[in-house]
């Protein structure tokens, strides 16, 4: 085929279509990978907590849907391929570059100095901040490869175009687990991605653009000498890159090693002569000489407070002081249980003496394996379970603090066995969001246990059993001095004050006062609490927002949602509405669609403890669903078809929602039986599941409120999309999930998808619907 | 009704009711003023209504129903008032190490009192709970007037009373009236301050006061501002005026990985103690833990420590002490003429307590400081 214009020849429509559809794909595969690994950047800034994912996964939306809302702006070029080209090529440098920064961003954006904290709202707006270009360029593509496939007369673009971007996101997501699991450098993959894009941008330019001068052929001579030339250097750069990264976060300090474990981020920098460890951004431990002051005094009371321990389990934030003060009483084994087997090898490189007696004691033995797991799995008893030094400001650490894993516990005790357990606590007195979190800690110890009793301290200490725990000053000196356990500081008089029956007593009068809930698996109650506190550290105003917020009942929020169906249907006669109550629909599907994901993100980490590494496959289960969804929506070309079938999907979320926490239930009370795979493979069938309605119903409205054409509709649907999975993403990961746990999400959205459906019954009717809305 | 008038309607009520809400708040903090208030003692009526406060460098210049930074003096029609007089957030009994005072009364305990607020913002406070709160956000509050605080101290056998856990500045008229009660009962009185009180209120705080233990955080002004939100100079001239009253002084660094751990900087703070007030004032040197805001900064090296404790010994100082390092051999007390152990001591227990006749019982030099 000849061009009349140039004279020269052109690719076919067919070719053509075949090259930009992989393009798309990765653009898709781009998008997730990078979310995923900026999602983990920004993890590591903010100390670990998990609810960040939902945080930057929103912003995420935000930015795409702003990208999306400005991609639909005319070109002014004859076709919209140079544009095209020009983000492609324009993500493929702005993707390492963010990747940089993720991590040190909030602090020098902020001017946040070495050693602060990093609060939520920091996080927040400077994810929003640090991946604004390249997710904007990121979310303008999808206007823009409508806009190419309608120039090639591909009909049903929209469709198409949301087809081979999930395609190639499921494929990212599945490609990115793999990558976690082989233990590629996360910055070799972010390299890749970028590579990929620079690829795809010269593939598009030299296959759709048209041609000149013999342009196509010097350009594929480019394109492979670019790629070969990176792909030969992707390690060294990529090492740069994690040194300017490194660098850039700790100003003060060496960094002597930094490693992506499936687990979190070891850290060791060193600063004159001492050398601290850092895990996913905390200091666990300095070497030669650690603070093991706490970690005595714990350990201490603890081990006195058993006549004769013999065996004791140690779960996870022990080594460094308090598996030495354990082991200093005459035990015959000290089994320590950390997820993280590459923790212990690192720390037996740290010429630290009180490190070298832990490991080298014969009695100590490791198990790498998640905490949880292990005491609901193994059989083995034990005089003594201590938790080490965690407190649950993440869903992981949480599940360690909760009412079912104290039950749990039961069974791995004697009958004269005690737990203990410590949480922070104040030197003179606690503000009222570290009273609830106390309180709501020592009420779901009281639930499993019947004997149970709080020592005041700067670390509180818990401690439970099946028996009167019967701790008093001299009991406990009679013990240490028994068993010469050489516990330094920890003489009469210390003890004495420890246990000073004034100060005991006030902290019980604050607990009680306090109308703090059960801490809960699937209804993290303590993750809450413990977000309050951190809160409180930098704002009061806003904690104090958040203890107000508890008392706020769900049916307050409900009633709005009541409101805007009432809206549709009394304007349901209006020429607009129909279209407005199917982008609702869109917009609330987008918040059903970040709920899911979400959701189910949180069962697995609450199941298992470690959803890191599962993070992409997991989120490629929901890909599928929207693969498979979408591939079916852009299949249904009829409108009055698209109709019924959207009708039947919008009924279809709404169900899984109830059953997700069903589910969801089901696994945890019987996760010690059910293996990993198998639970690993529920949750990807249900996110599956949950993806195809979803994903079918965009295309489907597409349908219904385009006719012939996208202008204008392809940005503004895709914008209701993006933003509903925004605010999804923020409400749920900060609010609602820890607030009121799965169930209450669950009824929360069960409310926002009835509202819809109801909207769209009342105007979407039997009326057929094209572009303006004319009835 | 059309919309002007409509929107009319809706502000007229709005700013009756923001009235009404305005009257009754003014109702009740005058029913307040009435029962807890107290008029602080240090302030200057200004024009309008205003005040200016005398308590501290800040000075704070106050509108009416404006509240001072250390969010604890608040101006009522005119005048200033204290709005944490006799409402202790914290009232426990510690050892008097913990204070720390080493050489007041070693191996006793204190009862230790504090409020809510302060006039610093430490990025590193351990009583942030109560420092950077106000009275209505900090929690649970007693009450309890300096007379019940006298009664609760004779009861226990304590025979010392500190303000301490947040800044005494915050709560003067409360610290100053029980200090006064206190003298006359036969108690001690300490308190433990960042040091930013203005030279009258101190002066006439310490007429009732045998005991201060004061941090000097940094020999660098722009630490104190950037990191605590204060100011070195003040400080300095507060240690000046402890030391001239005679009271009993003991001074805290708080030594702070790569933010105030430099040898310049800690041999500077050395040489100005020494000159300006005596070698004979002990100064310690505490690890710092992470706390608060400074959650992710790493512990204090213990090299770092004895480093600061080298260049003491070397400007002279004579009793120098590491703190917060449990175990720590310079956590005693030693004899700066003959080497020997004074006072054995592991974390905040007297192991061993040698001071005979107030002195060194090895070689007799008379040690400062108030024994038992």
């Amino acid at each position: 085929m000849r061009s009349q214009n140039t004279g020269q020849m052109a690719l076919s429509p067919r070719l053509r279509t075949l090259a930009i559809a992989p393009v798309i794909g990765i653009v898709g595969a781009g998008g997730i990978m990078a979310q995923v690994l900026l999602v983990r950047e920004f993890i590591l800034a903010g100390g670990g907590n998990e609810l960040t994912m939902g945080v930057v996964l929103a912003n995420w939306l935000l930015l795409e849907a702003i990208g999306a809302y400005l991609g639909e702006r005319p070109s002014r070029d004859t076709t919209t391929v140079p544009r095209y080209v020009r983000l492609l090529m324009a993500f493929s440098i702005l993707l390492p570059l963010t990747a940089i920064l993720a991590h040190p961003g909030p602090r020098l954006l902020f001017g946040i100095g070495p050693g602060e904290s990093v609060n939520l709202a920091v996080l927040a707006l400077s994810s929003l901040v640090i991946t604004a270009p390249v997710s904007i360029v990121h979310g303008a593509t999808f206007p823009a490869a409508c806009r190419v496939l309608e120039e090639l007369h591909i009909k049903r673009a929209i469709g198409y175009t949301y087809l081979y971007e999930t395609l190639g996101t499921l494929l990212g997501g599945v490609l990115l687990t793999l990558a976690f699991s082989a233990r590629v450098e996360k910055m070799e993959v972010v390299l890749a991605i970028a590579l990929g894009h620079l690829a795809a941008s010269l593939l598009v330019y030299a296959s759709l653009s048209p041609r000149r001068n013999g342009a196509p052929r010097k350009a594929y001579m480019l394109l492979v000498g670019i790629v070969l030339l990176l792909l030969f250097t992707v390690p060294q750069v990529a090492t740069a890159m994690t040194g300017i990264s490194n660098q850039l976060r700790w100003t003060r300090g060496t960094v002597l090693e930094s490693k992506d474990t499936p687990y979190g981020n070891i850290t060791v920098l060193q600063h004159l002569g001492e050398k601290t460890v850092y895990y996913d951004g905390e200091p666990t431990l300095t070497a030669p000489n650690p603070d093991t002051t706490q970690a005595e005094d714990f350990a201490h009371i603890a081990m006195s407070a058993h006549p004769d321990p013999a065996r004791v389990l140690l779960l996870t934030g022990g080594l460094g002081g308090m598996a030495r003060a354990i082991l200093a009483h005459p035990i015959d084994q000290l089994v320590y249980v950390d997820v993280d087997p590459d923790l212990p090898g690192i720390l037996s490189g740290m010429e630290c003496t009180v490190l070298e007696d832990e490991l080298s004691d014969e009695r100590l033995h490791i198990e790498h394996q998640d905490a949880r797991m292990y005491v609901s799995r193994e059989k083995a008893t034990f005089d003594l379970i201590i938790v080490g030094f965690i407190d649950p400001t993440t869903l992981q650490s949480n599940r360690l603090f909760t009412s079912e894993f104290f039950a749990s516990t039961r069974s791995r005790l004697q009958q004269d066995g005690i737990l203990a357990l410590s949480i922070d606590g104040a030197p003179a007195q606690m503000h009222p969001g570290l009273i609830d979190l106390n309180a709501s800690i020592a009420a779901s110890l009281q639930q499993a246990y019947p004997y149970s009793t709080i020592i005041p301290g700067e670390r509180n200490i818990l401690l439970a059993g099946q028996q009167p725990l019967g701790l008093d000053t001299h009991l406990l000196t009679e013990r240490l001095g028994e068993r010469d356990a050489d516990p330094g500081f920890m003489d009469a008089a210390y003890i004495a004050y420890r246990l000073d029956d004034d100060r005991k007593t006030r902290l019980e009068d604050s607990l009680s006062a306090s109308t703090a809930g059960i801490n809960l698996d699937m209804h993290p109650r303590g993750l809450y609490y413990a977000l309050a506190h951190w809160g409180a550290m930098f704002s009061p105003g806003a904690a104090s927002v958040l203890q107000r917020i508890e008392r706020v009942s769900l049916r307050w929020l409900v009633l709005p949602l009541l409101g805007v169906a009432a809206v549709l249907a009394l304007r349901r006669h209006h020429p607009r509405t129909r279209r407005h109550a199917i982008t609702y629909a869109i917009w609330t599907s987008g918040v059903a669609g970040m709920a899911f994901d979400l959701l189910i993100l949180f069962v697995f980490q609450v199941l298992y403890g470690f959803v890191y590494s599962m993070l992409g496959a997991l989120m490629a289960g929901f890909m599928v669903g929207l693969y498979f969804g979408g591939h079916y929506g852009v299949g249904v070309a009829e409108e009055e078809a698209a109709r019924r079938i959207f009708l039947f999907f919008e009924v279809k979320v709404l169900l899984l929602l109830p059953a997700l926490f069903l589910i969801a239930n089901a696994l945890g009370a019987h996760i010690a039986v059910i293996p990993q795979a198998a639970v690993f493979g529920i949750l990807f069938l249900f996110a599956a599941i949950s993806g195809i309605g979803v994903g079918a119903q965009f295309p489907l409205a597409a349908t219904l409120v385009s006719g012939r054409s996208s202008e204008g509709v392809a940005g503004p649907l895709y914008a209701a999309d993006l933003m509903g999975g925004w605010l999804g993403g923020l409400v749920i990961a900060i609010l609602t999930f820890p607030l009121w746990g799965l169930l209450g999400t669950v009824v929360l959205l069960i409310a926002l998808k009835a509202s819809s459906l109801f909207g769209l019954l009342v105007s979407v009717g039997e009326v057929k619907i094209h572009g303006s809305g004319a009835p | 009704m059309d919309v002007d008038r409509r929107a009319l309607a809706i502000a007229c009520l709005f700013f009756v009711a923001a009235g009404i809400a305005a009257y009754h708040a003014h109702a009740a903090d005058e029913a307040i003023i009435e029962d807890v208030y107290q008029e602080t003692m240090f302030y200057q009526e200004l024009e309008n209504g205003a005040v200016q406060c005398g308590i501290c460098f800040r000075e704070c210049i106050l509108q009416e129903g404006e509240v001072g930074f250390c969010r604890n003096r608040k101006n009522i029609a005119g005048a200033l008032y204290n709005v944490v007089y006799g409402r202790p957030s914290a009232v426990q009994i510690d050892p008097v190490e913990k204070e720390p005072q080493h050489h007041f009364l070693p191996g006793t305990r204190i009862l230790c009192i504090g409020t809510a607020g302060c006039n610093f913002r430490c990025r590193f406070c351990h009583n942030w709970t109560l420092s950077q709160r106000d009275i209505d956000t900090v929690g649970r509050t007693l009450v309890k007037p300096p007379e019940a605080i006298i009664r609760e101290a004779q009861d226990a056998d304590i025979p010392s009373i500190s303000f301490t856990y947040n800044e005494p500045t915050a709560f003067y008229e409360y610290a100053y009236d029980t200090a006064k009660l206190a003298q006359d009962a036969g108690l001690n009185v300490i308190f433990h301050s960042n040091g930013s009180m203005n030279p009258e209120p101190l002066r006439a705080l310490l007429q009732y006061t045998d005991a201060a233990t004061i941090d000097l955080k940094a020999f660098d002004d722009s630490f104190y501002r950037e990191v605590t939100e204060g100011r070195l100079d003040p400080v300095l001239r507060t240690l000046e005026i402890i030391y001239e009253e005679g009271v009993w002084l003991e001074i805290v660094n708080l030594v702070i990985p790569t933010l105030n751990d430099s040898p310049e900087d800690i041999r500077a703070m050395c040489r100005w103690i020494r000159e300006h007030l005596g070698p004979e004032v002990p100064v310690h040197f505490n690890r710092f833990t992470p706390a608060y805001r400074l959650s992710t900064l790493k512990p204090t090296p213990i090299e770092t420590l004895e480093m600061a404790y080298d260049i003491a010994r070397e400007e002279g100082l004579e009793f120098v002490v590491i703190g917060n390092v449990p175990g720590h051999r310079k956590n005693s007390t030693f004899c700066p003429e003959c080497d020997a152990v004074l006072i054995e001591r592991h974390h905040f227990t007297v192991r061993e307590y040698r001071i005979d006749n107030g002195g060194c019982p090895d070689c007799g030099r008379k040690i400062p400081g108030r024994w038992r």
